[in-house]
């Protein structure tokens, strides 16, 4: 598969909490019953999920239209999860770049509106959501690596390590050698 | 959006779809395009859509997709794939339903397509979920390992789902239609009660031999009304299922109601024309049917869906084992029929599970078991044909997936419908109830009353089968000084038992908030004065309604949202429940006199299930009926109607609610059947249904007078006919020199309906312009002004005359 085949629609991004700060997931529907009431003009979102009583669930979810955003607790590893429903416009690089400074933008309201959680930014896991058009194989996964790679273009070295089960989606951590704070990915944008 | 396949394995799925199938998912595809060109109107392509499990949700723009899965059978593949198309398509939660399929929240309309060919797949449909159609046939979990059932009903099940789906007779139905198989009459697995159609399995000597049936049930469900289902047959032999069957489809489309949708279930045929009238059209139907070869080819293949374990037999070696698991084992875990095997449930907190733990048991199960594995109607997973050497190990592979939660089917396995967090109709917030009380149950302390079962609905239909719990909750409302806070009503002593055998009775309603303390000092109540092995249903109906209702009052209160606002904010909302309305002086009573009245209603409707425990159902009817008048008498003050007499509040509340459609029209119905009913009449069945329909009635009262206020709240200011801004002038000279357009006359009409009636008047005007009204001296002339004010009206002059004042009033923007 060639990059010019890739059609990155549905793409998600998580960036992992700081385990060591408890997330208050009361203070968390607060914080995004706040965005829903203050964006209610503008439609980005239409309301809030809440799975905290599943073990190593999706959490709380805000969900909008276009994206889903949550703090997502699945496998363990809590992290602002970014969902994309609706895709992104540009080429795939452009469409990564917008993920990225997206996410960002939810990681630095969020770290703002003192919910106790730190957002680390070491390692971005990308994942594809979309199985049937992405395998979960090396030769896609070596396409979505290269785009990722122009993406990050100013994040210096990466690298990159992949769940190789070839049932899970097309997913890609990357991990930069000097990473950069959420507020500089959102101000890159 | 059209789904793009490089994937191997699942294109290799895809190009397995029979042909008949992918034309349907085309044709789906196809008219989803026209209705998004405009080319269908909206209201068919609901239907059409619904037909194929698409369900809109509350919030705009989203679907819910309900996935049939006949008597909650899945194999691993599928599971896998469900478990896909829940991350890709929905919010990566599926959520196993009370009918044993599944739900996905937050979908797009647009992946709709994508979503159905995925599961067509691997055999799995939508067809037929949701809509006036068959909806998923259910079945008891444990059929075929059960030493209690009479046969294995699964292949019977089977093969009726199969029958009836997409048959052009079961097409055409006023309203949805529920079948559901049980194995044996006592245990509560099977619910055969509360359905259309409740094949129970029977044995019975025919000629020597021993032949298969079913003691055939008809007419149940529970809804906002519950009916216990009626014997249609004591013994139907096996080979007339599927033509009995058929010519009930024929018999409900043709006689069933169509124009009204509250009486369209097929209980209310059959309580209406009586179940021998009804018997006798099912005869005349079944004799006219063409032979159809389906109806008995499938008994010649009836092995087709038994199953077999993947490992000999074992037993399980009882030294050392952890306490977690016996505890678990204690109360998920039950032998089966065949020695060294056992069945276990998964636990899924309130029934939803995430797709990674989805893919993962998948995968536990291909360890131990082959593709024996059901989905519950109690919201959870059972699997099967577990070779009970195996036992510890199969829960420590469930403990590494954090699905090894103890306590199925006990009070802290509740079951919840979706309520607010996705139904249109929801009205309180069930999941986030069910949530906060399973937190509780879970604690060891709750061990002694662990049998007890707890179902919570979020409005009264029932989704949440509230009717056969022996804790049920339904959502409600009450408001206060301006805010509305969430209730739920209250309904004890239903019975799973003996395929849902009864159904509970509602005795009042309490704030959302305080239903987890309520809950804990009914069960301290039942602890204290249960006798030895008594269940709740007979305890409940022994010390009876008022007692129960006396040792749990102080939980009605509702406070003032300024002493604590909590109660106003709904279970994981951080928002409000609803909106504050703008209070005066009249304005004010007015709020108060309503909401005293509707709580009067309420009152009524207690009194009348007391009048029902005793038996006296003349009584039971007659106070049914004062709780829907004092409903609709509410509502009228909120039109300045005072109350006069039953004929007067029944004319002025047709008028008025009824024909603007304020009120829903079914429900609003009871009011007049009940005026009209013979109560001396009424036996127990009726009389219990008058209760179940005037708290339906009520409860709607509540509702629109919340929706009433919310929408007063939301009015603009500016009338929405806005005349010229009169000149800015002195009051007194305005008023000599304006045209006064309107007058009102309320000499001898009392607070707050002088008030009421100026502001409806006022509401007609235009801004700027004036009217002119009368009152009397004494609480009048104190009350409207000041309540007109608060309004922002301005009162231009005040003028003594006599007796009486008269007021002219500016209508302000």
């Amino acid at each position: 598969m060639n990059n010019e085949t890739l059609n990155l629609d549905r793409i998600d991004l998580k960036l992992f909490l700081d385990d060591s700060v408890e997330v208050d997931w009361e203070r968390c529907v607060q914080i995004f019953t706040e965005w829903l009431k203050a964006d209610a003009d503008e439609e980005e979102w239409l309301d809030i999920a809440d799975y905290t009583h599943m073990p190593q669930g999706p959490g709380v979810i805000v969900v909008g239209p276009e994206k889903h955003v949550s703090i997502d607790d699945r496998r363990g590893e809590l992290g602002l999860l970014y969902s994309r429903r609706e895709p992104f416009s540009g080429t795939n690089v452009e469409r990564l770049q917008q993920l990225v400074s997206e996410t960002a933008r939810f990681a630095c309201l969020l770290e703002e509106a003192d919910i106790g959680v730190k957002i680390k930014t070491d390692r971005l896991e990308f994942v594809v959501n979309d199985r049937p058009g992405f395998p979960n194989d090396a030769e896609t996964a070596a396409a979505l690596e290269a785009d990722i790679r122009a993406a990050l273009a100013d994040e210096g070295e990466l690298s990159f390590e992949r769940d190789e089960d070839p049932g899970q989606r097309l997913n890609l951590i990357a991990s930069p050698a000097e990473p950069l704070s959420a507020s500089e990915w959102a101000a890159a944008d | 959006m059209s789904l793009t396949v490089r994937n191997a394995d699942i294109a290799s799925k895809i190009a397995s779809i029979p042909p008949e199938i992918e034309r349907e998912l085309n044709v789906f595809e196809i008219e989803l395009n026209r209705f998004q060109s405009d080319d269908i109107p909206e209201n068919i392509f609901t239907e059409f859509r619904l037909r194929h499990g698409v369900y809109g949700q509350r919030q705009d723009g989203v679907q819910m997709i309900r996935i049939k899965i006949p008597f909650g059978g899945v194999t691993t593949e599928q599971m896998e794939v469900l478990a896909d198309v829940s991350e890709e398509y929905a919010d990566g939660v599926s959520h196993i339903t009370t009918r044993q399929d599944i739900q996905y929240h937050f979908v797009k309309i647009d992946d709709a397509p994508a979503l159905m060919r995925r599961l067509a797949s691997v055999g799995i449909t939508t067809r037929e979920a949701c809509g006036n159609v068959v909806r998923n046939v259910t079945a008891c979990p444990e059929a075929g390992v059960c030493a209690d059932d009479a046969f294995d009903v699964t292949p019977y099940a089977k093969a009726l789902a199969n029958f009836l789906l997409r048959h052009p007779e079961a097409q055409n139905f006023g309203r949805k239609f529920k079948i559901a198989f049980s194995g044996c009459e006592d245990k509560a697995c099977g619910l055969a009660n509360m359905h259309d159609i409740g094949p129970i399995a029977a044995l019975k000597e025919v000629d020597g031999e021993m032949k298969r049936g079913f003691r055939f049930l008809v007419g149940g469900g529970l809804g906002a009304v519950p009916h216990q289902a009626k014997v249609l047959y004591e013994f139907l032999p096996e080979e007339e299922l599927l033509p009995v069957s058929q010519a009930i489809a024929r018999v409900f489309t043709q006689h069933g109601e169509r124009k009204r949708r509250m009486k369209a279930r097929m209980k209310f045929l059959i309580a209406k024309i009586g179940i021998d009238e009804f018997r006798r059209l099912v005869e005349e139907e079944r004799e006219k049917l063409d032979f159809d070869p389906r109806w008995t080819e499938y008994l010649d293949h009836l092995k087709d869906t038994e199953e077999s374990p993947l490992k000999p037999p074992s037993t399980l070696d009882e030294t050392d084992l952890p306490k977690d698991f016996l505890r678990w084992k204690e109360r998920n875990v039950k032998p089966q029929r065949e020695e060294g095997y056992v069945s276990a449930q998964v636990t899924l907190p309130l029934g939803d599970i995430t797709a990674d733990q989805f893919r993962a048991l998948a995968a536990v199960c291909r360890k131990y078991v082959k593709d024996t594995i059901r989905l519950t109607v109690p919201q959870n997973i059972l699997v099967r044909w577990l070779s009970e050497g195996d036992l510890l190990d199969f829960y420590n592979d469930l403990k590494a997936i954090h699905l090894d939660d103890f306590g199925t089917e006990g009070i802290s396995d509740i079951l919840a419908c979706p309520g607010t967090d996705s139904c249109k109709l929801g009205i309180a917030s069930s999941r986030g109830l069910a949530a906060v009380l399973r937190e509780k149950f879970l604690d060891e302390s709750y061990d002694d009353v662990r049998h007890l079962s707890v179902k919570i609905s979020g409005c009264p239909n029932s989704c949440g089968q509230h009717h056969i719990a022996d804790i049920g909750f339904f959502g409600s409302v009450m408001r206060k000084s301006g805010h509305v806070a969430p209730h739920f009503q209250v309904v004890l002593g239903g019975q799973q038992q003996g395929n849902a055998q009864s159904y509970g009775l509602a005795i009042g309603k309490v704030p959302s908030k305080q239903a987890p303390a309520f809950a804990d000092r009914l069960l301290e109540l039942y602890r204290a004065q249960a006798e030895e092995g008594e269940a709740f249903a007979s305890f409940v109906e022994r010390i009876g309604v008022q007692t129960v209702k006396e040792n749990l009052s102080e939980f009605n209160d509702l406070p003032d949202f300024d002493d604590d606002e909590s109660f106003y904010f709904d279970w994981g909302h951080a928002r409000e429940f609803s909106l504050q309305s703008g209070t005066g002086e009249c304005a004010g009573e007015l709020v108060d006199l309503v909401e005293f009245m509707l709580t009067e209603a309420d009152r009524w409707l207690y009194e009348a299930a007391l009048r029902f425990e005793k038996d006296l159902y003349e009584a039971t009817a007659l106070h049914t009926l004062q709780g829907m008048q004092r409903a609709a008498d509410a509502l009228l003050t909120t039109k300045g109607i005072q109350p006069k007499d039953l004929q007067t509040t029944a004319a002025a509340f047709k008028r008025e609610f009824v024909e603007t459609a304020q009120f829903w029209a079914p429900f609003a119905e009871f009011f007049d059947k009940y005026i009209e009913m013979d109560k001396a009449a009424l036996n127990e069945e009726g009389a219990h249904i008058a209760i179940e329909e005037a708290t339906l009635f009520v409860e709607q009262a509540h509702e629109v007078y919340g929706r009433m206020q919310i929408q007063a709240e939301k009015k603009p200011k500016t009338a929405a006919k806005t005349a010229p801004k009169a000149p800015a002038k002195p009051a007194k000279k305005a008023a000599k020199v304006e045209e006064i357009v309107d007058s009102l006359d309320l000499k001898g009409v009392a607070c707050p309906y002088n008030y009421v009636r100026t502001k409806l008047r006022m509401e007609q005007m235009n801004v700027g312009e004036l009217l002119e009204i009368t009152v009397d001296d004494g609480e009048p002339i104190r009350n409207v002004p000041a309540s007109l004010k608060n309004d922002g009206q301005e009162i231009v002059d005040t003028k003594k005359i006599g007796d009486h004042y008269r007021l002219i009033i500016r209508k302000a923007e």
